[in-house]
């Protein structure tokens, strides 16, 4: 009896029979439609030799390993993602599937393919590149992998630690919403999983990452940008992983002005994360001279604008404990004494 | 069609106003082609919620197929979010129990129907995915065809390249009359896509009912009455008799029901039909055949009979009746909100 | 003379006492229902899950009547039947009875512990008799309590449903009085809620709704399900201990819970198997906060000074006294201590007593004995690292991310350890008996199930043999299951239940027949606005 059914080609030959047909594909010649089919076909084989189907069995496991040891051997995956927009809208999904189960695969304590990917960072940065406008159809997919990846600490350093990584300031913004919102996922998964390679970059990347972009974000016109940026700044700056960021980032006049104008923005929830991190400035028990001039030049205005803020969140118990310690402490404030 | 400026789109209708969206018919300005478009004002959701519509999107983005309702595009202008579909002209089948077919669709067209849903559950099925929310208000209707639609309760059987043989979430839905009893019993079996299939049996006795089972029954009794087996019926004058109370009375006063019972004691709904619906709605989900499997179903064979245009025909005159004129003092849609914004304060830096 | 009888009997049974009565304050005074549409359905029975029991044994002073019936009593006298049957006399025998307080049982509990003082009464096993009880629905808020899931020094827990949106939940009730006796014991549960609101994460149980009671003075932490917890899982275990994998599975998922802790300013302070649960899809939930410690915002360091957690997860430099310690090491060491019990089954340090014990935790660097290396080297390592007797030398949460075993995808070897079993067999919600007595039963009132003590200890033996030979039986299944049910879950066995289950439920109302009356409310089933009752059964 034949060992992996009547019909069924081995994880080598359908390696092999998808990489003719992607170069095929890629070569655009005369035969696109057909190669696209074979494409398409192989891909759906090896989704199912991954994942079982409702049809078969789910696979044995060396099976599994014979597949992804040939979709390394092969460089099938650079190749399936580099052409990942000349592939047909359900094997962009299957792609996205394959890549994925592949990347778990762990032999001891090795993660094979993420190895393979650190030799390969190309792979990264074509899937980074799919939020680029040239191709929206292939954002949703790539963005799926480059996520999947960023959970492997070794993928998401060369992530962010790439020059490509800047460009997600701008792909957060572009006008196809979900695109955006796909990439911001991403972003925020980068710079919030592995907790000392994020202190680390933030620290050292500090002035490029907040001043020269991050700021931008915050002041953008795109009323979503503005909300979830801020409250992924509230999120970074809470967690105490980044405390020494954090420490710099309250001490900066020009952030505590940002944080007061956008208590007063229009929208609700807007006020409310800036609130979250307002609270921080004003919790600081080393306050610099700048920062405590502008508080102390806002004192009774501050404590006004307060007293009547977010007044109807009566059931927020740790949202009024905090507004009134805020309100205490700036009452309380007092000019450095003069040296 | 692809246009981020609210400018560009001309509302024409309103047809829905949710607590979380509303809905409106529009066309892009310089053609007519009709759309349908959502505003998702997001000031009200919280980050929750913003989160949950956020996937719901991305969710419906992975569905390519004719019967699943496919977003055209997205954008937000200031706070709010606007979700454009093509224009079902008949809208939400829930709208047609109420307005037209208050006695339940004629069987027909319900298996024209059943068979577009089944063939959009069939592919997102074999994508490893569950819808999670089949009802009459989300099948939408046009001449041509049933779509699917409202993916928020959807999930995936795969995480992270892994496929997990079971689900045990529970729905969010407000209402889970259409819930199968293994999602509601929320135990460590936990459940598969075929709970979509009851759904869909449970669907069929709104349809053909004329409204939906459990309805204004308290959540607790119908929880306790699926778990223990109960199941809903078509109702005819092969089943009609369960209607009676234990004295084989009536029992309800108002001549409407009255004429109601009347109606189904002497219609006739196909053994077929039956069939189906108690296929659906076994108690025990290994026991109900696949969407793919169903399709195959002899309650099918009369589709070959009629198409869904020669339903809707009969009742074109009561549809435009029933339609609204367009609204022609829509026009564009003022997107300014009024928000607290905090003018009178300057601050002092 | 008095007898006093205390029950371990896990079944779900009420019998009723004369003289002895714990828990007494839930039996004074009202215990006001609503049904589920708010209404106040009056004063209900509605009793916790105590034991109590009634003599018949002819030493008593109680004379033993033919009439079965007539013997027993509803002990919050609902049932005016009963009490009619039973005649004036018995009631008034009973009337001069003292029913005792929580104080005055304190006090009992202190004299029982001297035994020169007591004498037993033995008892026969046929003479004592129970009365099923009868499942009286019971809201708190939206909430309909179902079963007790477990029991603390601060109070109990309970599973729940929520009747709005049908979810399962678990409430952890907490009475005043109890708290008073605990040290801290307010401070910490206010702390416990406090932290909770803030925190949201896949490892850490999630609370959901807290309600209070002032007139009955008590407090209910509405909080996920959770099918069930390590803890449980390691004393049902033959062993005592689970196979190296599952362990890592569960310490992949600790570490997680404890990053984000931790990235809160949150030091557990308790970490042992007994607060990580598991939910129904097997998520480990970091539980029970109450001796956790926030630090401040702008805390140069994690500087604790109070440690109140269990003495056999507590680091050395607690056990030695230390006036201040690094809090995070607190928590790497007892997931050190935990994660070695997970996977060996043993402590790494023993004591006869509490003394004896901080004493050796306290004395030296503790060293992994051969044999764990010889089960695993580099999980040896990994405990010893966590086990570092000074916390600067102590692995760090990073550090532990880096390491070898932790890293790795250990082999799955044997079966994995199931979560208990259930009393309910598909780990199905307590909460539905009482669903159905409310929704359907009111002929439940007139029948009462009655059985001995010799019954239940013939229970209790078929149901300890069946559920051995299950797990003879299944311990060679195969080893992909995931910690399940005992049963395999064939489709027709499922099948078969779950009709047997259906049908069961529906047959034993059917048998009532004729007598079944219904409520004015209750609905017959589906019934729609229309008064179109279109269900029937399957």
């Amino acid at each position: 009896m034949p060992l992996f059914g009547k019909s069924q080609k081995t994880p080598a030959e359908l390696v092999k029979s998808l990489k003719e047909a992607i170069n095929a594909l890629e070569a655009g010649d005369r035969k696109v439609e057909k190669a696209q089919e074979d494409v398409s076909k192989n891909l759906v084989s090896i989704k199912n030799m991954l994942y079982g189907s409702s049809d078969a069995e789910p696979p044995a496991d060396y099976v599994v390993a014979q597949l992804s040891q040939e979709l390394y051997n092969s460089n099938l995956l650079l190749l399936l993602i580099q052409n990942l927009h000349r592939i047909d809208f359900e094997g962009k999904k299957h792609v996205a599937l394959i890549f994925n189960n592949v990347l778990r695969r762990q032999i001891g304590t090795r993660s094979p393919t993420v190895e393979y990917i650190c030799t390969k960072p190309e792979i990264l940065f074509t899937l980074m590149a799919g939020y680029e406008d040239a191709h929206p159809e292939i954002a949703l997919n790539s963005g799926t992998m480059l996520r999947e990846c960023a959970r492997y600490e070794a993928l998401a350093k060369i992530q962010l630690h790439s020059d490509e990584f800047f460009k997600f300031f701008r792909y957060v913004e572009v006008s196809t919403f979900d695109i955006a919102s796909d990439a911001f996922s991403t972003f925020k998964e980068l710079l919030t999983r592995h907790k000392l390679l994020c202190a680390e970059f933030l620290d050292v990347n500090y002035d490029k990452f907040f001043s020269q972009h991050y700021q931008r974000l915050l002041n953008s016109e795109n009323y979503v940008t503005r909300r979830q940026s801020l409250k992924l700044l509230g999120e970074l700056l809470l967690d105490r992983h980044n405390f020494t960021v954090m420490t710099r980032y309250i001490s900066e006049p020009e952030n505590l002005k940002l944080m007061m104008n956008m208590l007063k923005e229009r929208s609700r929830n807007i006020q409310f994360e800036a609130f979250h991190v307002f609270k921080v400035f004003v919790a600081n028990p080393n306050k610099p001279k700048p920062i405590l001039d502008i508080l102390l030049r806002n004192q009774t205005k501050l404590v006004d604008f307060l007293t009547s803020f977010h007044t109807d969140r009566s059931e927020d118990e740790q949202f009024n404990d905090e507004k009134a310690y805020l309100i205490k402490q700036i009452r309380e404030l007092k000019p450095l004494p003069e040296a | 069609m692809c246009s981020n400026s609210l400018a560009d789109y001309q509302f024409t209708k309103v047809l829905k106003h949710g607590r979380f969206s509303s809905v409106y018919k529009a066309n892009c300005v310089g053609n007519n082609h009709s759309i349908v478009i959502k505003k998702f004002p997001l000031e009200h959701g919280n980050d929750a919620e913003l989160k949950k519509l956020f996937a719901e999107i991305q969710c419906c983005r992975q569905f390519k197929h004719p019967n699943i309702n496919k977003i055209l595009h997205c954008f937000t202008a200031e706070c709010d979010m606007f979700v454009l579909y093509p224009y079902m002209c008949f809208g939400a089948c829930q709208i047609l129990l109420e307005s037209i077919f208050t006695n339940g669709f004629p069987e027909a067209l319900i298996a024209l129907l059943f068979k577009d849903v089944l063939s959009a559950l069939m592919y997102i099925h074999m994508n490893d995915f569950v819808h999670g929310a089949v009802k009459a208000g989300h099948i939408l209707l046009d001449n041509q065809k049933a779509v699917l639609t409202n993916f928020h309760e959807s999930r995936s059987f795969i995480k992270h390249g892994v496929k997990i043989p079971v689900l045990h979430g529970v729905s969010q839905e407000k209402n889970l009359n259409w819930a199968a009893p293994e999602v509601l019993d929320q135990n460590i079996n936990g459940y598969t896509e075929k709970c979509d299939i009851y759904s869909v049996g449970i669907t069929a006795c709104e349809m053909a009912n004329g409204i939906q089972p459990y309805f204004e029954t308290q959540p607790t009794l119908m929880y306790t009455e699926k778990i223990r087996g109960n199941v809903p019926s078509l109702l005819d004058r092969s089943t009609y008799t369960m209607l009676l109370d234990d004295q084989g009375k009536m029992p309800f006063e108002n001549s409407m029901t009255r004429r109601t019972y009347e109606i189904f004691s002497q219609r006739i709904l196909s053994d077929d039909f039956h069939q189906f619906v108690e296929i659906c709605l076994n108690r025990n989900a290994e026991n109900r055949w696949s969407a793919k499997k169903l399709m195959t179903h002899a309650f099918f064979k009369q589709c070959r009979h009629s198409t869904i245009s020669d339903h809707i025909k009969k009742c074109r005159s009561e549809l435009d009746n029933n339609s609204i004129i367009d609204d022609e003092s829509m026009g564009q849609l003022d997107d300014r909100d009024v928000n607290e914004c905090r003018e009178d304060v300057q601050w002092n830096f | 003379m008095t007898v006093t009888v205390t029950s371990t009997h896990v079944m779900d049974a009420q019998v009723i006492a004369t003289h002895l009565q714990a828990g007494g304050e839930q039996q004074h005074g009202s215990n006001i229902l609503v049904d589920v549409a708010g209404k106040d359905v009056g004063l209900a029975g509605a009793a916790d899950d105590e034991m109590t029991v009634l003599l018949t044994n002819q030493n008593y002073h109680q004379e033993p009547t033919s009439d079965i019936e007539e013997a027993f009593l509803e002990r919050n006298g609902n049932n005016a039947e009963l009490d009619a049957a039973a005649g004036g006399q018995l009631h008034a025998e009973l009337a001069g009875v003292t029913w005792l307080d929580d104080d005055a049982i304190d006090a009992l509990d202190r004299v029982t512990q001297d035994i020169g003082n007591m004498f037993f009464n033995r008892v026969d096993s046929q003479d004592i008799i129970y009365q099923q009880k009868k499942k009286n629905i019971k809201l708190v808020g939206k909430y309909v309590m179902g079963d007790v899931l477990g029991e603390g020094s601060y109070g109990k827990v309970k599973e729940a449903m929520n009747s709005e949106n049908l979810s399962r939940l678990a409430v952890k009730i907490l009475t005043k009085r109890k708290l008073r006796r605990i040290p801290n014991g307010e401070q910490n549960v206010t702390r416990e809620i406090h932290l909770l609101k803030q925190l949201k994460h896949r490892n850490i149980v999630d609370l959901v709704d807290v309600l209070y009671n002032e007139e009955k003075q008590k407090m209910y932490l509405v909080m996920e399900y959770c099918i069930g917890g390590l803890q449980e899982m390691l004393d049902n275990a033959p062993d005592k201990k689970m196979p190296l994998y599952q362990a890592h599975r569960y310490f992949q998922q600790l570490v997680n819970g404890l990053e984000y802790l931790h990235s809160c300013r949150v030091i557990h302070k308790d970490i042992k198997p007994g607060n990580l649960l598991l939910t129904l899809d097997q998520t480990l939930k970091i539980s029970d906060f109450g001796v956790a410690e926030q630090l401040d915002l702008f805390a140069a360091d994690d500087a604790c000074t109070t440690g109140q957690g269990t003495p056999a997860f507590q680091p050395p430099e607690i056990a030695n006294g230390h006036e201040t310690f690094a809090g995070f090491k607190v928590d790497i060491w007892s997931s050190g201590v935990t994660l070695y019990n997970l996977a060996t089954g043993f402590y790494p340090f023993e004591g006869d007593n509490i003394y004896r014990l901080l004493e050796n935790i306290g004395r030296s660097q503790w060293i992994a004995p051969d044999w764990l290396y010889d089960m695993d080297e580099c999980f040896a390592r990994l405990i010893l690292g966590m086990l570092q007797a000074d916390p600067s030398e102590r692995l760090s949460l990073q550090q532990i991310r880096k390491d070898t075993w932790f890293l790795s995808a250990p082999a799955v070897t044997d079966p994995p350890i199931p979560i208990p079993p259930l009393k309910e067999k598909y780990g199905r919600s307590t909460v539905l008996p009482y669903l159905e007595a409310y929704h359907y039963g009111s002929e439940q009132e007139q029948e009462d199930v009655y059985f001995t003590e010799h019954d239940v200890n013939q229970e209790l033996a078929r149901r300890a043999a069946s559920a051995a030979a299950e797990i003879r039986a299944n311990k060679s299944a195969a080893a992909n299951a995931a910690c399940h049910l005992y049963e395999p879950s064939t489709s027709a066995e499922a099948a078969a239940a779950a009709m047997a289950n259906g049908s069961r439920e529906e047959t034993s109302i059917k048998k009532k027949g004729s007598g079944f009356k219904r409520r004015a409310k209750k609905l017959a089933s589906c019934i729609s606005v229309r008064k179109l009752s279109h269900c029937r059964t399957s």
